[in-house]
């Protein structure tokens, strides 16, 4: 039997039973590196299925469809007939105008099931250079973005999407951000959907409901500053697009989100992981990789500035005076 | 639509309440069409209309065999009519812009967990390969069992879950 029809009948096979091969194609695998390394690989991609997490918001979805009530999210309150959360989302808040960081009135639920914060301390240099390219993005950004399908309520809904992201991201607890992802995930989404909004709006929302399912599944600060980092490069492409057709109210508000998004998502994140325990050097390595992030995204900007108009670049260099990231060893 | 005869006691599926149905079955088919989908507000409604669905035809349902096999055939059918729809509609699901990754920000092999690039390798699967690849992958549904929930041949079952493997093993070269 040749690689290729053995390749064939692998692809093909339940895998469970590979022992169970036929007589030739056992007799090939036998003498085949090849054909066992596609044996090995497919086992591998069978695990990794069985082994990926569990989705979120199933255990809520149950229990509401299992009390009744409508079918269709109707209340906006979010949920299907309830709002098993009862905490109260401020209507002023980041994503609204106020760019610092702030907290909310959540639901005392510190029953501190949801998984602690590693804790661990970075190297000095990590800190300094931690502070500085996280300071530097987080101020003023006002670059142009078309405002064609830009409708008011795309930017409603991406204004609360933003808030409803940095609620998840300062909730006490895992189960208080599920609360949250359960309350509202429904109705954000479907606004998304059967909304008439341009491509760029819609890629936004969907980064934003794909941030708020990981922050629903984990509460490490740094997978939740590594997953604000992909909503902030989404936005620095995004004032990309809007520079070149000089939307400067699109400007402001993606600058608004930016704002929000690097101060409350990133660098509470980050300030939070430095204040931990002792250093582990994964964790290290995972800082330094977001910060060449951040890096880029910086370059990005600076190279936004040669082609934003006037009124914006005083904005943006402003933004960019600050010192940069140092990378060498650590300690200094 | 409202849902009043979900905690009635004298409807049975199978022989069981239908309440204990959904208890044993609901994260399963939960699974599958986040999975299918991609996100969370498309699997809670196609969740729920799967049970809604079974529990309107729940007297079709033959005891003795595979309950679980017929739930995810209805949630496999519920799938493709969202996805019929949404063709009809010329919609773009959030999900299949979550899976394309485009921009400077999709680099998912280099940040993300193994889960995450093989869920958006799995998203980005025709649907009929996609749900092959689930049901035989996640549920461990037979090829027989795949064939009878989504009216296919078992050859074809097993031709749709070929062309997914060597999609995926191609999309995750070096991850695996």
């Amino acid at each position: 039997m040749d690689c290729r029809k053995v390749h064939e009948w692998l692809l093909q096979s339940d895998l469970a039973d590979a022992e169970a091969a036929p007589p030739d194609v056992a007799a090939h695998l036998g003498g085949c590196p090849e054909c066992r390394r596609l044996a090995d690989r497919l086992r591998r991609l069978e695990r990794a299925v069985r082994e990926m997490p569990a989705p979120p918001g199933a255990d809520e979805a149950r229990v509401r469809f299992l009390r009744g009530g409508e079918v269709r999210e109707t209340s906006s309150g979010g949920g299907h007939g309830h709002a098993p959360w009862r905490g109260h989302v401020p209507p002023s808040s980041c994503a609204h105008g106020h760019a610092t960081a702030r907290g909310h009135a959540t639901q005392a639920d510190k029953a501190g099931r949801g998984t602690p914060a590693r804790r661990w301390r970075a190297a000095p240099w990590v800190v300094s250079a931690a502070a500085a390219v996280l300071l530097a993005a987080g101020i003023g950004l006002l670059i142009l973005w078309s405002s064609a399908g830009q409708t008011a309520e795309a930017s409603a809904a991406l204004d609360r999407m933003v808030d409803w992201n940095i609620e998840m991201a300062e909730a006490g607890s895992l189960d208080a951000r599920g609360r949250l992802y359960a309350a509202a995930a429904g109705k954000l989404g479907r606004r998304a959907q059967e909304g008439k909004w341009s491509a760029e709006e819609q890629e936004l929302a969907g980064r934003l409901l794909d941030n708020g399912a990981r922050l629903a599944r984990n509460d490490d600060p740094l997978t939740d500053a590594e997953g604000f980092t992909d909503v902030a490069a989404v936005l620095v492409r995004h004032m990309g697009a809007a520079a070149s057709k000089r939307d400067a109210r699109a400007m402001q508000r993606l600058g608004r989100y930016y704002a929000c998004v690097i101060q409350s998502g990133v660098n509470a994140k980050v300030a939070r992981l430095l204040s931990g325990g002792p250093a582990v050097a994964e964790h290290d390595r995972q800082l330094e990789k977001l910060l060449r992030r951040h890096a880029e995204l910086r370059a990005q900007l600076a190279q936004l500035l040669e082609n934003a108009p006037d009124a914006s670049r005083k904005e943006i260099r402003r933004a960019l005076d600050l010192p940069p990231p140092r990378h060498h060893g650590k300690g200094k | 639509m409202s849902l009043p005869d979900i905690g009635n006691e004298s409807n049975l599926c199978g022989g069981m309440p239908f309440t204990e149905v959904v208890e044993r079955h609901w994260n399963a088919v939960y699974r599958l069409v986040y999975r299918l989908t991609g996100n969370g507000p498309d699997a809670d409604d196609l969740t729920q209309e799967t049970f809604v669905r079974a529990l309107a035809r729940r007297e079709a349902f033959r005891p003795g065999t595979n309950l679980r096999a017929w739930l995810m055939r209805i949630a496999s059918n519920v799938f493709f009519d969202l996805e019929r729809r949404r063709k009809t509609a010329r919609a773009v699901p959030l999900d299949e812009n979550l899976a394309r990754g485009d921009g400077p920000e999709a680099g998912p092999a280099e940040r993300a967990e193994l889960g995450e690039v093989l869920a958006a390798a799995i998203a980005q699967l025709p649907e009929t390969q996609r749900v092959v690849f689930l049901l035989r992958s996640q549920e461990e549904l037979s090829f027989r069992e795949i064939a009878a929930a989504l009216d296919l041949t078992e050859e074809t079952a097993r031709w749709h879950m070929l062309q997914a493997r060597r999609q995926l093993l191609a999309r995750l070269d070096g991850q695996l």
